[in-house]
Order: structure tokens, then sequence, then C-alpha cells
């Protein structure tokens, strides 16, 4: 190695020591490269981590909008002209039966045999009323 | 929540005996059942647990709206008390009527026009509707 740096060819050593440093900026500079490169991945992993979360938000979010998309029906309650008709109808064949429609809700008065009441309460919830409000005498 | 636990035998029999489109919600303090009975008999067994659960029907709490469903053309029959049913020619105690069917005869029914008013025939011919609440289908 001594001999090799005391020979005629010592420039052509520094050459290949100059090469050398420059092969050691060059690794140093793709080290460099490289460093940048894991810490754009890893915040660019970061990044997609947060992102899936948010996508698995977004996901529950969709599914909850789906669950409300199946959930009942809004209740459909008559108007009360509507629901005037339809009491009346029901009404009908119970005489000392008298009923009232006020904002949705149906009153009933008078009296009624209990065991005609659930027939009579079955033509009133047909009408879709907002309440019943049994206020009947029941007769045994 | 409060009513869906009174009622929950009442809500628990309408799933398990084939009610068919069952919506059960809670409103102001009201809850509401609605849907489509196979029979009569699965009907008013619901109405007989409504009736036990709150008896006489005082508590105001519940809309319980369970038609039977019956298909187009099938037959029903008139179970009023034990007088004729009147066929009107339209959906309404105000409409004029059209004819008479007698307690115990049978019907084909053409449609089921609301939860109230059915569309029907008689054996003689006469179409027109009838309240519901007097057929039971067959």
């Amino acid at each position: 190695m001594e001999s090799l740096m005391r020979s005629p060819k010592l420039p052509a050593a520094s050459v290949v020591c100059l090469t050398s440093k420059k092969d050691f900026i060059y690794k140093v500079n793709l080290m460099k490269q490289f460093i940048y490169l894991l810490l754009a991945v890893c915040i660019t992993g970061t990044q997609l981590s947060s992102c899936k979360g948010k996508d698995a938000g977004t996901n529950k979010d969709t599914t909850t909008v789906s669950q409300d998309t199946s959930t009942p029906a809004p209740v459909v309650i008559a108007p009360d002209t509507t629901l005037n008709n339809s009491v009346r109808d029901a009404t009908k064949d119970y005489p000392g039966v008298n009923a009232s429609v006020n904002n949705g809700e149906v009153t009933l008065t008078g009296k009624i045999k209990r065991e005609r009441l659930p027939k009579l309460m079955e033509s009133i919830q047909a009408s879709h009323p907002k309440k019943v409000n049994n206020n009947l005498t029941i007769e045994p | 929540m409060a009513l869906q636990e009174k009622y929950a035998e009442l809500i628990t029999a309408a799933k398990t005996s084939g009610v068919q489109n069952l919506q059960v919600r809670e409103q102001n303090n009201v809850l509401y059942i609605d849907g489509s009975a196979p029979s009569g008999a699965t009907k008013d067994n619901l109405w007989s647990i409504y009736n036990k659960i709150d008896p006489d029907f005082r508590g105001g709490d519940l809309g319980l709206n369970v038609n039977v469903s019956t298909a187009t053309g099938s037959k029903a029959k008139v179970t009023t008390e034990s007088s004729n049913l009147n066929v009107r020619k339209g959906p309404g105690t105000d409409q004029p009527i059209a004819g008479k069917v007698a307690h115990n005869d049978m019907v084909t029914v053409l449609n089921q026009t609301n939860s109230q008013w059915w569309l029907i025939k008689t054996d003689k011919g006469v179409e027109g509707y009838v309240y519901a609440q007097y057929l039971t289908p067959a």
C-alpha cells in the first residue's frame, strides 16, 4: 500500500482517493435522499392512515344514513276534515257514543257496552287520528 | 322508549305473528303501530293484547292500525252483529245505498280502498263500498 502511495502512480491513487471522496459524498447524498424518502413515506403513511380513519368515519356515517333510510316511515295523521267523516262513519252504528275531533285528537264521550268497545276503537284508530281520548262510560 | 317497553308484548306478538310492513314509531308521547296482518284472528289477538295492557283503552298513548291484507278477488264474510250491511256507491256513510248484503253472506273483495272502506261485489252482482269492519276475509 505504501509502495503504491509512493509510486509514480500517486496521482492516480489521489484520483482514486478523490473518487472515493466523491463516492463518499455521493453515498452520503444517497443516504440523505433515502432518509428524505423514508420521512416522506412516513408522513404520507400517517396522512393515509388518518385518511383511512376519516374514510372509516365517513363509512360509519354512510351506514348511519342507510340505517336512517330503513327507519320507519313518518306517522300519518289525517286532517280534521277527513277525521270528522271517518269518525262519523265509525260511530254511526254506536248509538249513545259521541265523538269530537280537534287538532287530530278524537275524544269519545257517552256510553258503550264493554264488548263493543274494541271494534269501535279499531274503527276510530283506522281513521289515522293523532290520539284517541276515551272518555266513554263503559257498561258491563 | 318507555312506551315501547309498555307495549313490548304487543310489538313482539306483531313481529312473531307475521304482520307485514310493521312500523313502530313513537311521536309526541304516542306509540304508533301500523302493519298488515295475515288474518283477522291475528288482528283480533293484537287488539286483545292491547286491551290487556291498557284496559278499556284509557291511556290514549297507542295508535294501533293493523289491517287485514286481502287479495283482490278473494271472498269475505259479512260479520255484522245480525243486521244487513249497506253497500254504498262511494266510501262514506253519506253516500247513497246501492244495495244490501245479509249477515253471514259472502262477498268478493275488489279493492281495499282504505282501512275503513272496501269495494266489493255481492253474489247478486251489486258493486259498491262497505264498511270494512263488518267484513271478515275468508
